[in-house]
């Protein structure tokens, strides 16, 4: 049994009941089913987890306690909830194949397949950006910022009052550099919001926001938007030097690509015309 | 003094970047880059322990200047990454 995705021009496979059945239950995967094809690397259950030789990375989310790291011969992540099983999913550095098992728990293993797919493309100049992304004219803009700071509030502003913008993902669309352009891809994750849609934009510019009473925004340099972008990169992979030279060269050549800007802004439509403003009409603001 | 192992410098957009391995929810209001002398000495001390005056001589040995201006050079230096704790 098997079912195979594409996600930003990837295409990966579930295989095995296991894996299909926990890929037909996540909603945000529906649109990114295509027929089967030969995949960069497929996903199935395995019951032999590996041991953890050194702990990378550790976190929580809800009731989550989640442990990333190396094992001898790839990556593991490890989920486990406070009164259930855990969920474990693993990579082998030298084939095409992620493992999962344990407790097949839908909160668990839908980010699960994010760090899965993330750690099998990140070696072809893709990335998973935590941001809000907004679509117009045929481009995308990503909007950046700690969680809470008004990213969404910030999109649903541009939807609201800029005729033709619309929202391609709210938590993590794929950035992926083809052919020195970079291009904004809809993903199966989205945080809270269901928006998931495949297609891909043109991305011209990412957008920092931060709060004030007061509407402000300025270009910022090389290293200030190193300093804007990295914090919103897959948190899992900042701690190992492999993964993270990667992440270095996406950014690299993202930095040297794109402009970026701090939006110091109230959660108005003043702010959204100003970052649109910004973008669309090359209006310069603060240097 | 020593430079913080667990920094490491990253050459990310054509900038030599002082990168703390790991951290992504670190005070982004600084980030040092190091221009081609800063990057000189930061390679040269790494891993060691050094004296302010052994940073001055890496600069004396390399560019021929007189140890006054490498001594006020290095000082500079060592000031700016022990604000952002790069050196302790």
């Amino acid at each position: 049994m098997k079912r195979t995705y594409q996600v930003a021009g990837h295409l990966f496979e579930m295989s095995g009941k296991q894996a299909c059945h926990a890929a037909d239950s996540i909603q945000g995967f529906k649109p990114f089913g295509v027929a089967p094809q030969q995949p960069l690397f497929t996903i199935s259950e395995s019951k032999s987890i590996p041991t953890m030789v050194s702990k990378q990375y550790t976190f929580t989310y809800e009731d989550v306690a989640g442990c990333f790291g190396r094992t001898s011969n790839g990556y593991l992540l490890s989920l486990q909830p406070a009164h259930e099983e855990g969920f474990h999913l693993w990579s082998d550095d030298k084939s095409a194949n992620i493992y999962a098992t344990g407790n097949w728990s839908i909160r668990l293993y839908r980010f699960a397949f994010w760090v899965g797919y993330g750690l099998k493309t990140l070696g072809k100049d893709t990335i998973a950006i935590h941001s809000s992304c907004i679509v117009h004219q045929g481009k995308a803009v990503l909007f950046l910022g700690e969680s809470g700071t008004g990213k969404s509030t910030h999109t649903r502003l541009w939807c609201e009052h800029i005729k033709g913008a619309e929202l391609l993902n709210d938590d993590s669309p794929i950035l992926r550099i083809e052919e020195g352009k970079v291009w904004a891809y809809g993903s199966p994750w989205s945080g809270k919001t269901p928006c998931y849609r495949n297609e891909r934009y043109e991305l011209i510019g990412c957008i920092r926001l931060s709060q004030a009473p007061y509407n402000q925004i300025k270009k910022l340099s090389i290293l200030q938007a190193y300093g804007a972008i990295h914090p919103s990169c897959p948190p899992e992979f900042a701690y190992d030097n492999m993964l993270y030279d990667l992440v270095s060269g996406i950014i690299g050549q993202l930095l040297t690509t794109i402009p970026f800007y701090h939006l110091a802004c109230l959660p108005n439509k003043e702010a959204a015309l100003l970052s649109f403003d910004t973008l669309f009409n090359h209006v310069d603001h603060i240097q | 003094m020593k430079i913080n192992p667990q920094y490491k410098i990253r050459q990310i957009a054509g900038e030599h970047i002082v990168v703390k391995q790991g951290t992504t929810n670190v005070d982004m209001t600084r980030i040092i880059s190091l221009n081609s002398s800063a990057l000189l000495l930061y390679q040269e001390l790494a891993d060691k322990e050094f004296t302010i005056e052994d940073a001055a001589q890496v600069l004396i040995d390399t560019y021929g200047i007189d140890s006054e201006k490498a001594m006020t050079d290095v000082s500079a230096w060592a000031n700016a990454l022990k604000e952002c704790n790069i050196i302790e």
